[in-house]
């Protein structure tokens, strides 16, 4: 083919017509002033027309295998922790455990990080409610330790509401676990079953991460899933973690409900702040671009934001750029014991949800499950 | 307002001496029609009550409340009991003027659907709800007082949605069929599974005493609402008119579907639209008033009215139709900007209805 041709055959393409168009938008933006802190591609830039395929690669080879691998290597190093509280002598046991809480709260950050936007893997194995339900049921926990479960086929019998992080926590926290006892060795089988979730989830995203792209991929239900799950992410932060704790505390739940006393998530250790930190942190990534390169398909993470500007969609990117900036303002360093501070927030976690649903979601042609738009 | 008047006066005169709702049109609606509902406001989600005033439909008095609310229940007393859409985890009793509210939160491994009545006795509140755990359905029995939850029976089904109580005491509940991932709230999962139907339950015993499934699996049982006694019905049975919601993986399947279904008492059969009418697949609320069943249809801007035999008798334009109840026998139809009254003297009347985004359902305050 030669030049002219190239030409010709380039100026029929739509990709070209995207990426020039993207590269005027930037451009015409950038001179208008609109951008905010966190878009940091360069003006003439060009960005590339990414494929629904180009995006999951880019979530599961950059976000979701290394997040899983993190989440695995943190929680294979808990059960030993944990173990060397129990084989500690009596009275030496104080050092060990803080240790094991350290290794519990890398966990814990790990975990949710992991689990701030869940698809694929930790859908279909519903990895929340096995290793994460709240709150938990300290009476189960006491039967639990009681029936002394020595293995994972033991561990199946057990319910969730007496295992998990949460059960663990507890065992950490709430009621210490002492060396040569029942509950510490108790501890050590939540820790490894949390262990054994977490290295099927890191061997699932990285096969996905490995293998090319599948026919979810491709056809745009599995990107369509994630917007979904980033929609359903966003407002389990914004009400599940943040604002139904407070309500129900405040409104004089009734008794038995659970929610009034389920208080903030990871509130015995005092990592509720961490806990939003790493969910925030999740949803943001995805979200967001924080480089100053265009991703480029097959060797970054692409975000939904550059995912907007490669299909010429500047305007709606630089109005999402601006609410995850207002979000990630209101959240920063923010605490439990903030009360102004978390009706902020949630303010901007509930227009950031909007904006996905209204805006976001149909520029990318993906139906919202969750939308608050739809009828019931 | 975007109440096509035009069409609405052309439809009418096609229907002649039977037509449900009249060619004149009124000044202004009584003053003292007031609904409770739900709706999104420019800030958030609340519960309130909205009052005729002239040619408007205002706000006389709202709560803010935390997620979106989806069924609205008012009690003898003039409280107003609101649920939490499905999956949801708050129900609250509110009395209209106050600024707070008794509330109810969940337990850990329930959900609420979004629809609460209140048994002939006053004394027991029932919810849909599903378990968390295996996602089968459940109705939650509460004590009217406190909105602890004292028991629960099983609906034999999945997704059940809207309750209605019978005559006998019996229950009547439409499994929406639709199998989801409960934990992550709506996502449809598996639709093969799928699998909607109408059961009869004992509110004393929790036994099943009937269960009714239309032929096409991929419609989904939702709203209900009682009609008449059927013409030849010794045993007093009602008829019971459900909107539907098609499921159907082809988009072309999905907009032809029908979206009413009547149960006499022994069959459960859908309806269709008449001829080159498309109601979009789905049926937002139903109502039973000035002799027939209307299925409010928003993703076709209109609502829809059959006979209580299942004729069909037509379409009435109402941009984003949802909300739906009779009131003293006339049909009350709440859409985007506009809001319907079908009079039983024969006259319709339109009311503006601004910054309020009605949730599916409302509700004649006594």
């Amino acid at each position: 083919m030669n030049s002219s041709r190239l030409k010709r055959h380039a100026l029929r393409h739509p990709i070209y017509w995207s990426v020039l168009r993207g590269v005027l938008l930037v451009a015409a933006t950038v001179l208008l002033g609109n951008l905010s802190r966190a878009q940091t591609v360069a003006p003439d830039v060009a960005m590339p027309f990414y494929t629904p395929s180009h995006f999951m690669h880019g979530v599961y080879r950059f976000w979701y295998a290394p997040q899983s691998e993190d989440f695995a290597r943190q929680s294979a190093a808990l059960p030993d922790a944990i173990r060397a509280v129990c084989d500690a002598e009596a009275t030496a046991g104080g050092p060990h455990l803080q240790q094991a809480r350290a290794q519990w709260q890398a966990t814990a950050a790990a975990w949710d990080r992991l689990g701030g936007v869940q698809i694929g893997p930790l859908v279909q194995r519903r990895s929340a409610r096995q290793i994460d339900f709240t709150p938990t049921r300290p009476e189960l926990i006491e039967r639990a330790i009681q029936a002394a479960p020595a293995d994972a086929d033991a561990m199946e019998l057990i319910g969730t509401p007496a295992k998990g992080l949460p059960a663990l926590e507890w065992l950490l926290w709430s009621q210490p676990v002492a060396p040569s006892t029942p509950a510490c060795r108790y501890a050590v089988q939540v820790a490894a079953d949390i262990s054994r979730e977490a290295a099927a989830l890191s061997a699932s995203f990285g096969e996905l991460a490995a293998r090319g792209p599948s026919e979810e991929e491709a056809n745009g239900s599995a990107m369509g899933e994630l917007v979904n799950q980033w929609v359903g992410g966003l407002e389990r932060l914004r009400w599940a973690d943040m604002e139904k704790p407070a309500l129900s505390a405040s409104s004089g739940s009734s008794k038995g409900s659970g929610a009034s006393n389920a208080g903030y998530p990871r509130s015995a250790s005092a990592q509720t702040a961490a806990s939003w930190a790493a969910r925030w942190q999740a949803l943001h990534t995805l979200a967001i671009s924080t480089v100053s390169e265009a991703p480029q398909p097959g060797t970054a993470l692409v975000p939904l934001e550059s995912y907007l500007r490669g299909r010429g969609l500047n305007p709606l990117a630089n109005t999402l750029v601006k609410s995850v900036a207002k979000a990630d303002k209101s959240l920063k360093n923010l605490l439990p014991t903030n009360r102004a501070g978390m009706t902020v927030a949630t303010r901007e976690l509930a227009r950031l949800k909007k904006l996905a649903e209204a805006e976001v979601a149909p520029a990318l042609e993906v139906p919202i499950g969750f939308s608050d738009a739809d009828g019931d | 307002m975007n109440l096509q008047r035009r069409r609405w006066l052309a439809f009418f005169s096609s229907l002649g001496a039977t037509s449900l709702c009249p060619v004149a049109w009124a000044d202004s609606v009584p003053s003292s029609t007031r609904l409770a509902t739900a709706w999104e406001g420019e800030h958030g989600y609340l519960v309130g009550v909205l009052e005729c005033r002239g040619r408007s439909l205002k706000i006389t008095t709202a709560f803010d409340v935390p997620t979106r609310a989806h069924g609205v229940w008012v009690e003898g007393g003039g409280a107003l009991l609101a649920v939490a859409r499905r999956p949801g985890d708050w129900l609250l009793r509110w009395r209209p003027g106050s600024k707070t509210a008794t509330w109810s939160w969940i337990e850990p491994d329930r959900a609420f659907n979004g629809h609460v009545i209140v048994s002939p006795d006053g004394k027991t509140l029932y919810t849909t709800e599903t378990n968390l755990e295996t996602g089968q359905g459940l109705i939650g029995l509460r004590d009217v007082a406190s909105l602890e939850k004292t028991g629960e029976i099983s609906t034999h089904g999945m997704d059940p949605h809207e309750l209605l109580l019978d005559a006998d005491g019996s229950l009547m509940v439409a499994n929406g069929g639709i199998p989801a991932l409960p934990e992550t709230g709506r996502l449809k999962i598996r639709m093969d599974r799928m699998d909607s139907s109408l059961v009869r339950l004992d509110t004393r015993s929790g036994e099943l005493l009937g269960q009714w499934r239309l032929d096409d699996r991929r419609l989904s049982l939702r709203h209900i609402a009682w009609g008449p006694a059927p013409a030849a019905n010794p045993a007093g049975q009602r008829f019971l008119g459900m909107a539907l919601q098609a499921e159907h993986d082809e988009a072309s399947a999905k907009i032809a579907a029908p979206v009413l279904a009547v149960f006499d008492g022994l069959h459960l059969q859908s309806f269709t639209a008449g001829p080159g009418q498309s109601l979009a697949g789905y049926g937002g609320d139903i109502a039973y008033a000035a002799g027939g069943f209307a299925v409010s249809c928003p993703r076709a801007n209109g609502v829809a009215i059959w006979r209580a035999d299942g004729q069909w008798t037509g379409f009435l334009a109402l941009d984003e139709a949802c909300a739906l109840t009779a009131a003293s026998a006339q049909l009350w139809a709440g859409g985007r900007t506009a809001a319907l009254l079908c009079r039983s003297d024969g006259r319709a009347v339109s009311s503006s209805l601004e910054g309020v985004r009605l949730d599916n359902h409302w509700m004649p305050m006594a």
